[in-house]
């Protein structure tokens, strides 16, 4: 529960769906929690290798 | 067809759904936010030319989520607001407001006929109801169903039920499958 709390806070939503989210994961069933948490963890890794390579590459 | 607009505004409010048809469409690159709502890791992106890319990807994860966020609306609709889900349903029938994919043959032509059974009179509707609250198996199924309260079974119970109730946990029952809260091997089980 920390981790997917962390991850939306991470995130680059804005702040409306961020506490939407904060709202609806205690409704959320363990199989939508995962698939919210991997979508987040992927968007945000996504975002980080990108951010990466382009301050390596400047 | 108020409150689907109810629904819509509370839709475009969370960033779900169209924006209205009257705003002008936003250019590339621009995107929704202001620079000053944005993240550091956004800004910096857009510092390093890399905007466009990491828009991309928001607009993927967003759109992954608000798939998530259907079907968690769905299932919290089902469970405390049943009337609600059953006239959202009865839109989708009629062509108002778009299906989500079935997850499993008949699930669209289940959720159909059971939201309309809200116009069905009650006397008719325990001609379906009455056979199930008498079945030891389904009976069963419902008291150990995770989902489904106790106060929910007694109420079942009672020679003057509601048939609305059985209809609300058969679609309470459906959801859970479609979103593997229950396996069917589990309910297997439990009607032996």
């Amino acid at each position: 529960m920390k981790e997917i709390l962390a991850l939306i806070q991470l995130s680059p939503m804005d702040a409306r769906e961020k506490a939407m989210w904060m709202m609806l994961i205690p409704q959320m069933e363990e199989k939508q929690v995962l698939k919210l948490k991997k979508s987040l963890q992927k968007e945000t890794d996504a975002l980080n290798d990108m951010l990466l390579k382009g301050l390596t590459h400047k | 067809m108020e409150f689907l607009d109810y629904l819509r505004k509370g839709a475009e409010f969370f960033g779900f759904g169209d924006k209205k048809k009257d705003k002008a469409p936003e250019k590339v690159g621009e995107g929704a936010k202001k620079p000053e709502e944005e993240g550091f890791v956004m800004r910096t992106l857009r510092s390093l030319g890399l905007g466009k890319k990491a828009e991309k990807v928001e607009a993927d994860a967003k759109k992954e989520r608000s798939g998530i966020f259907g079907e968690v609306w769905e299932s919290v609709l089902a469970r405390h607001f049943p009337r609600l889900s059953k006239l959202l349903d009865m839109a989708s029938t009629v062509g108002l407001t778009r299906r989500d994919k079935e997850v499993f043959s008949l699930q669209d032509e289940f959720e159909s006929i059971t939201a309309f059974t809200m116009l069905v009179p009650d006397f008719l509707l325990r001609k379906i109801t009455d056979p199930l609250v008498h079945s030891s198996i389904f009976m069963e199924i419902v008291e150990h169903w995770p989902t489904i309260g106790k106060g929910w079974f007694q109420d079942l119970k009672k020679a003057n039920y509601d048939p609305d109730d059985v209809i609300n946990v058969l679609r309470v029952m459906v959801q859970d499958l479609v979103t593997g809260k229950v396996s069917m091997d589990k309910v297997m089980g439990w009607a032996k």
